[in-house]
């Protein structure tokens, strides 16, 4: 099966989240609920050099939301099969089957499902669907104004851009096989729990 | 963003409280030499109390759903999801226990108590196991260590103890005294694995609570283990037990609501 996935800049992305915006807006999504988050990651170290102390700060921006694994835990752990992989590989809720429980966010190592209060059932990214089938771009994609991001069949993008899927503070891609290709910034080399942190915690 | 919610805290205590039960009842019935009548009626007691535990418990799971009108649902993906089996776990287990009480009721005596006592507490046992592995995703890290699973066995043995040493107190204190030195031995065993869960998370505020009230537990546990020794039954027990429970249900309301959430 073909499987979409996203590209993502951490070299360019400025955080500015018009990508998060704009999928609020596509998607008529109520305030507060985010289906495309903006990590915004801070650390740096000192050194001693010769005497003299020198500080070595970075900063970089994480733009995620699902990953429409290949092998998706919250398919697998959805006690109602209402997460589910669509014909077109991306993985997607049946709203008539969900029960809110929000088990799929505890299996989801990038917590991208999310309780929508409106309806009480559980809502994520669904890749734009009803634009993809159109052979469009998800309105994140279109809306990023520093080109950080791109979307399409995963085997072209990983082609194009390389296979890098980790990056400080992503859980292993070992754990559900995302699609996804990351661009890492160079700080985010030595990033680490020690050295970093997520300054940005309660927007998340 | 809180991930999970303090009714389904109380569903996982409650549950495993009445499997606990279901097995220590068992070894009451065998080993108490109160006389026939009054050990069926005292069983009777334990039961019922186990089973209104496990419906209490079950609605609180209906409680935690944002959409319970979906609730069928729920059985969906038993082959693939623990929390379906899960489910169907404990709706067996409730089943089990009605047609129990129910044949106990109509003292209904030729009926082989046995074979429902054998599968009730099979039952209980594979519940408690799918419960475990509800929790035990991959993606949640601090939960993937040996002290998690380990309160979830500690919790049924501990709760059941202390409820049946409720029920003989009075009217067996010789027996309610053995499960009384089980629940202490439990409760320390509950301590060290707290303690050690603990040590495994990242995050340690939130927790002066939870280490006052094991402070607290273990004062009045002196006494306690003083009237233990004497072959006593005292009133500093009640105390003691009620403080204890209270330290494992904190110790499971830190494990499933302040460890870290994954990103």
């Amino acid at each position: 099966m073909k499987r979409y996935g996203f590209y993502i800049d951490t070299v360019n992305c400025s955080g500015c989240k018009t990508c998060q915006v704009a999928c609020q807006d596509k998607n008529d999504l109520e305030p507060g609920l985010i289906w495309r988050k903006i990590i915004d990651i801070e650390g740096g170290k000192w050194k001693a050099e010769d005497g003299v102390f020198s500080e070595y700060p970075f900063a970089y921006h994480l733009s995620i939301a699902c990953n429409h694994c290949s092998e998706p835990l919250c398919v697998e752990s959805c006690p109602t099969q209402a997460m589910h992989v669509t014909d077109i590989g991306t993985v997607d809720i049946d709203k008539d089957k969900c029960i809110g429980c929000g088990y799929c966010t505890w299996a989801c190592p990038y917590d991208a499902p999310r309780l929508n209060h409106q309806n009480g059932r559980m809502s994520k990214c669904d890749l734009c669907y009803d634009k993809i089938i159109n052979n469009e771009n998800p309105s994140c994609v279109d809306a990023c104004p520093m080109r950080a991001l791109d979307f399409g069949d995963i085997n072209t993008l990983r082609e194009k851009y390389g296979s890098n899927r980790t990056i400080f503070p992503l859980a292993s891609p070992a754990l559900t096989d995302p699609n996804l290709v990351i661009r890492p910034h160079k700080n985010s080399l030595n990033a680490s729990d020690r050295n970093s942190l997520i300054a940005n915690r309660e927007e998340l | 963003m809180e991930k999970y919610n303090i009714s389904l805290v109380v569903f996982t205590w409650l549950t495993q409280a009445s499997v606990g039960l279901i097995l220590l009842r068992a070894i009451y019935m065998r080993r108490s030499s109160a006389g026939d009548e009054k050990i069926y009626i005292t069983g009777r007691y334990i039961l019922l109390t186990t089973f209104i535990l496990l419906v209490t418990g079950l609605l609180f799971s209906f409680s935690h759903l944002n959409y319970p009108r979906h609730a069928f649902n729920a059985l969906n993906n038993i082959s693939t999801s623990w929390m379906s089996k899960e489910i169907l776990a404990e709706i067996i287990l409730v089943l089990i226990l009605l047609v129990w009480y129910i044949l106990i009721g109509f003292m209904i005596k030729k009926i082989p108590f046995l074979i429902l006592e054998v599968l009730a507490g099979a039952s209980g046992i594979i519940l408690i196991y799918f419960m475990i592995r509800t929790y035990m995703l991959p993606t949640l890290e601090e939960l993937n260590t040996p002290a998690f699973p380990l309160s979830f066995i500690i919790t049924p043995l501990l709760a059941g103890s202390a409820i049946i040493y409720f029920f003989l107190r009075k009217s067996e204190p010789e027996l309610a005294i053995k499960y009384k030195m089980f629940f202490t031995i439990l409760f320390l065993f509950s301590l060290i694995n707290h303690t050690l869960f603990r040590s495994f998370q990242h995050d340690l505020k939130e927790l002066n609570i939870f280490t006052a009230f094991y402070l607290a537990a273990l004062i009045t546990s002196i006494p306690s283990l003083s009237s233990t020794v004497k072959n006593k039954n005292a009133i500093s027990d009640v105390i003691f037990l009620n403080l204890a429970i209270i330290c494992d249900f904190l110790n499971r309301v830190y494990a499933l609501t302040y460890t870290n959430p994954a990103l």
